[in-house]
Parts: C-alpha cells; structure tokens; sequence
C-alpha cells in the first residue's frame, strides 16, 4: 500500500508525541500529514482540507478525542462521508472501548505508538474504508 | 549513539526501572540516530517546566492542576521510554489523585534524583 497520497490528520496535544507520530509516519511512507494540537484545531483541519484518515489523542484540553468525533459527525462526517478515525491512548480501558465503539472509531493504538503497529492499523483501516467517502 | 552511551542506559542508583530502554525506544522512533537523539533531548526541554509544575501543585495542593500536568509528564516519559521516570509519575498520579498529599511530596521527592540521571543520560547522548 503506497501512502505518498494519503492525507493524514495528527491530532496530538502534546508536541514532542506530535513530533514522534510525524517521524513514524514518514517513515511508513506519508507525506501529507497534517497537525492540530486539539480537537478543536483538529476540526479546522478537517473542515479546510479533508484528510483521508485521522489520528487522533484522547485526552486533551479544550475539545478532547471524543468530543473532536461527536463535532465531526454533527458537522455532517458520518454515513458515507466519515473519516476513518484511529485513537491514540494510554488505556484502553473497558469505559474507553465502550464509547469508542459507540462512536464508530475504526481502531485505536496504545501508547507509546510503536511503528509496525501503527502501520497495521493504519493499513488495515484504509483498506476497509467506504468506497465513496 | 554511542556504546557508552547505551551502556549506561541502565540506573546506577539501583531502581527497578532502566532510565531509558532503548530497545523499546528504537521500536517507537525507528532509529537511534540523529532522529533518537533529536526526541531524547526534546523530551528532557519539554518536561522540565511540567515537572516544576507538578511540584507547585503539590504545594498548593491542587488536585486538577496537578493531574493534568502529571498526565503529560507521564504520557511523555512512557513515550520516550524513559521507564524509571515514568513509573515514578504513575506512582505520583495516583497520590495526586486521591489527594495524598503526604505521599504526593515524598514520590515527587523521589523524581528529583531520576530527572538528574535522566538529564546526565540524554547530556551524553
């Protein structure tokens, strides 16, 4: 699978974790990847250049990973139009899983984001996306 | 990076965790080249002040400013491998928690030694 088209979203409050998402992407071949440091900015981006999956923190200040879903899908992302979405967390707690399924979410990876990891998911969520979208 | 360097990985203070496990750390970074050393040293300048912070809301004993700057030294250690840190801020996050303020001074007191081998690791790499 050839990422060098693929648009990506990063949403990621933390810089240094932001960085090292980036760093792994690239080296798993993307080079459209975009960043936002919260749910909020994640959403500009998604409104000014829709990606074609997103990447997404759970816990973050001002509109954090679910609530960053919740706006996606009132602002009309959801049918044939949702974007793939993977969280990145800590834990994935019984609670997390349950509202993560809840909404939808394709996949999600526990942090630290490890490379061959994160290329599975990723790999595994495009190639199951809708057709239209 | 140096072998010396990866040599002293391990605590010399005799803690549990390695000060950083750099096996787990090329799994999450790709390489330990230039790339390892950039995130090493951005770890160390990022964390500082949250660290600084997390003491003065253990002073003042507040719960929510403490667990919110707990949280991000913690995610940024296990990220970065850092494994005696950030088993210490886990410890720490549960005293901040439920409050414990007592215990919250004594595991923050804990850190200052780790942070300093923590800083004397990455200042050779």
């Amino acid at each position: 699978m050839d990422f060098l088209e693929t648009k990506v979203l990063v949403i990621e409050d933390q810089e240094m974790i932001r960085d090292i998402v980036v760093s792994t992407l690239r080296a798993i071949g993307f080079r459209r990847i975009r960043t936002a440091g919260d749910g909020q900015a994640g959403l500009r981006a998604v409104m000014d250049d829709r990606p074609e999956i997103i990447l997404c923190d759970i816990t973050m200040d001002r509109m954090d990973g679910f609530q960053f879903v919740e706006a996606m899908l009132r602002a009309g992302y959801s049918g044939e139009k949702r974007i793939p979405t993977v969280f990145l967390t800590a834990h994935a707690t019984a609670e997390f899983v349950a509202r993560a399924k809840q909404l939808q979410i394709d996949s999600y990876v526990i942090k630290p984001v490890k490379k061959d990891v994160l290329e599975a998911r990723i790999k595994h969520v495009l190639s199951h996306r809708p057709v239209s979208a | 990076m140096t072998a010396d360097v990866a040599a002293a990985a391990p605590s010399q203070a005799g803690a549990a965790a390695p000060v950083f496990d750099l096996e787990e750390l090329r799994q999450v970074v790709g390489s330990l080249d230039e790339n390892g050393r950039h995130f090493l040293h951005q770890f160390i300048r990022s964390t500082k002040p949250i660290v600084t912070d997390i003491g003065k809301a253990i002073a003042a004993r507040d719960r929510e400013r403490g667990r919110r700057s707990i949280h991000t030294a913690k995610g940024a250690a296990r990220t970065i491998m850092a494994l005696e840190l950030a088993q210490l801020f886990a410890d720490l996050e549960q005293c901040i928690m439920s409050e414990d303020w007592v215990g919250a001074q004594a595991g923050y007191a804990a850190i200052g030694p780790a942070w300093t081998r923590a800083e004397e690791f990455v200042a050779k790499v």
